[in-house]
Parts: C-alpha cells; sequence; structure tokens
C-alpha cells in the first residue's frame, strides 16, 4: 500500500548525489542545532517567574494547568477550534461501520467484549481522577481525555459499543469544549470586563466547568478520528468486494 | 555536561532522523510517521529546556506541549485521512477509469 519502490529502486547517480547532500544537510543542519545549543544564554524566566507570582489568584495551585486555562487560556481555546476544525473535515468520512449480529458473534469476541465490560469502567474512573487531580498535580483536561478515548477506541473495536457519530447529541459532544470555553468567555466578559479574565474568587469553579467539557470533548475528537481512519479502509474494501461479486451484481441489476 | 543537555541533543537528533525520513521515505505512512517524530522532537526540546532548577519548572513550555501533542495527534489524523484518498484516488486509475466503487 502506498508504495511506489518501483521508482525508488532506479536510483540513478544523479539522485544518489541528490539523497548524500541531504544526508550531509541534515548531518550538518543538526551540528549548528547542537552549536547553538552550547552557546545559547540561559533562556530568560520572566515568564515563568510571572507565573509562580500570580499563581494563588489563578485558582488552581498546578502551574501547568495555571498557564493553561487561565494565563494563556487563548491559546487552549485556539487549540481547540483547530481540534473542531479537523473535526468537521473528518466527519463526512465516517461510514458508520455495519456490526454484525449476534448470531454471528464468536466465542473469541465474546471474551474480548467481556474483558473491555471489566476494563472500561476503570477508564472512565481513572480518567476522572486525572481530571480532579490536574488541579494540583500533574494531570488535566488532556491527559484525561487521551485516556477515555483509548478506553472508547478499545470498546469500539471489541464491537462492545457502538458510536453514531453524526446523530445531534455526538455533534454536541464534539462541538462542546469550544461552546464552554465560549461561553466561559462571554461570561467573564460580563463579570469582569475582559475576555477569559476570570473573577478571583471563581477562577477554580469557570477552570474547572472547562476542564470537564474538554475531558469529554477531546476523547470523542480522538475516538472519532481514529475510528474514521480505520474504518474508512474497512468499509471501502467491503464495498469494492461486495460490489465487484457477481451475485451482488444480479441484485443490483434486477 | 547537565541533564537537559542530553535531553536536548537526543531531541535534536529526533528532529534530524524524522527530517531526513520525510525528505528521503517515498512512503505516504512513513512521511506522515516521519512528520510525527520530528514533532515528538521539538516537544522534547520544549520540555528539556523547560527545567529551570531540578524541583523547580517553567511551566509555559511544557503547557504548549500539552496542547501541541494533541494537535499532533489531530494533524496526523488528518494526514492519514488524506493519504487514504490518494489511495483511493491511486486504485481507481489502476482499475483502468473504471470506477472501482
Amino acid at each position: 500500500m502506498f508504495s511506489y519502490n518501483q521508482v525508488s529502486a532506479k536510483l540513478s547517480l544523479t539522485s544518489l548525489l541528490l539523497v548524500l547532500g541531504l544526508v550531509i544537510f541534515v548531518f550538518c543542519l543538526g551540528l549548528v542545532l547542537m552549536l547553538s545549543l552550547v552557546a545559547s544564554p540561559v533562556p530568560s524566566s520572566e515568564a515563568a517567574i510571572a507565573a509562580y507570582t500570580n499563581l494563588k489568584k489563578s485558582g488552581v495551585s498546578n502551574p501547568v494547568t495555571a498557564v493553561l486555562l487561565n494565563f494563556r487560556s487563548y491559546d487552549t481555546l485556539l487549540e481547540l477550534a483547530v481540534l473542531f476544525a479537523v473535526v468537521v473535515i473528518m466527519l463526512p468520512a465516517n461510514k458508520t461501520y455495519k456490526i454484525e449480529s449476534a448470531a454471528n458473534v464468536t466465542f473469541s469476541q465474546i471474551a474480548t467484549i467481556n474483558l473491555v465490560r471489566k476494563i472500561l469502567p476503570l477508564t472512565i474512573v481513572m480518567s476522572g481522577y486525572l481530571l480532579w487531580t490536574g488541579a494540583s498535580q500533574p494531570g488535566g483536561a488532556f491527559q484525561a481525555g487521551a485516556l477515555l478515548a483509548g478506553g472508547g477506541l478499545m470498546a469500539l473495536f471489541s464491537k462492545a459499543i457502538s458510536i453514531r457519530f453524526e446523530h445531534t447529541l455526538w455533534r454536541f459532544a464534539l462541538a462542546g469544549a469550544l461552546a464552554a470555553f465560549i461561553f466561559a468567555g462571554a461570561a467573564t466578559h460580563w463579570l469582569t470586563g475582559g475576555f477569559l479574565l476570570y473573577p478571583s474568587k471563581q477562577a477554580g469553579l469557570f477552570i474547572i466547568s472547562i476542564e470537564f467539557a474538554a475531558t469529554f470533548s477531546i476523547s470523542i475528537t480522538l475516538v472519532l478520528f481514529y475510528w474514521v481512519i480505520t474504518t474508512f479502509h474497512l468499509t471501502t474494501h467491503l464495498t469494492t468486494h461486495l460490489t465487484n461479486h457477481p451475485a451482488t451484481r444480479q441484485t443490483d441489476s434486477s | 555536561m547537565s541533564q537537559s543537555f542530553i535531553y536536548s541533543a537526543c531531541a535534536i537528533s529526533l528532529f534530524c532522523i524524522g527530517l531526513l525520513g520525510f525528505m528521503l521515505l517515498t512512503d505516504v505512512i512513513r512521511k506522515v510517521l516521519s512528520i510525527n517524530i520530528m514533532g515528538i522532537g521539538i516537544f522534547m526540546l520544549l520540555v528539556a529546556t523547560s527545567a529551570l532548577a531540578p524541583d523547580l519548572i517553567d511551566p509555559i513550555p511544557q503547557a504548549m506541549v500539552l496542547t501541541g501533542i494533541v494537535v499532533a495527534a489531530a494533524g496526523s489524523a488528518l494526514m492519514l485521512q488524506l493519504a487514504i484518498q490518494i489511495d483511493q484516488q491511486l486504485r481507481t486509475d489502476k482499475v483502468g477509469g473504471k470506477d472501482a466503487n
């Protein structure tokens, strides 16, 4: 698949020289970067000092979460917008993969489904813990969302659950983080007069509500991406196989 | 030769390996993997330089890496989707003008 080896097998002298030149270029680039690493002075830590001195006002005690969702929340808002843009591109490619009827489920599939039913609740509990602990320790919405996405994909691939992403409820879930962020921005504008400038007493509440919505959205987004990529090929292979099959071709024409 | 320097040097090597792979490999999947390796090198460099003292970290690069990883995952999903489209196009071309679907 995706292989053009016949072309690259015929290495002429010019292309060999080109490859050699590229290797030398990248080697020199690496050397220059290493030298710049040695020569560079200690990076200024003004921003870090500012983050640490204002940490008490941020509403959380973990400096990374404070930067992510308070001091530089614009970055996170735009990052969720990027994720949503990719969702908009990927969603039309989603063809709901037909799940076989219960009569066709083999013994090994029953075993996998039972295993997933034991592991999936643990994943959900663990991601909830990661979300909650993000306020004071390493953790937060991104880690919790990634863990939940792993659990969701495991359940989808074992056919324990099925998600129809094109349904309105799932679309709301996919857009949830961006919507919550913009809503929080509007609310803070009304309360304090600055976009995403939290009132100091309710900052923790704002951060945890945005993180809660972001966890769900990020996990469902990641599940959608990798589900679409893996099943797109399965469905297209299946349909090409079926349309080329003589039996189905006959039923199509009749 | 501090610990952070070793990590930074490894990050630069990873970036160079990814760049070389991206330019030399012809498979689309391998190109996508190479771009991911380049990205991981940059994240590693950011994390390595965020160590101010043994017990003190600069939270800003760490937050950037955290958002960057999710964007990189979304980007590679998009690239793989495009790779699938390229494969579909090639497959229909190989049939000889006949639509495979």
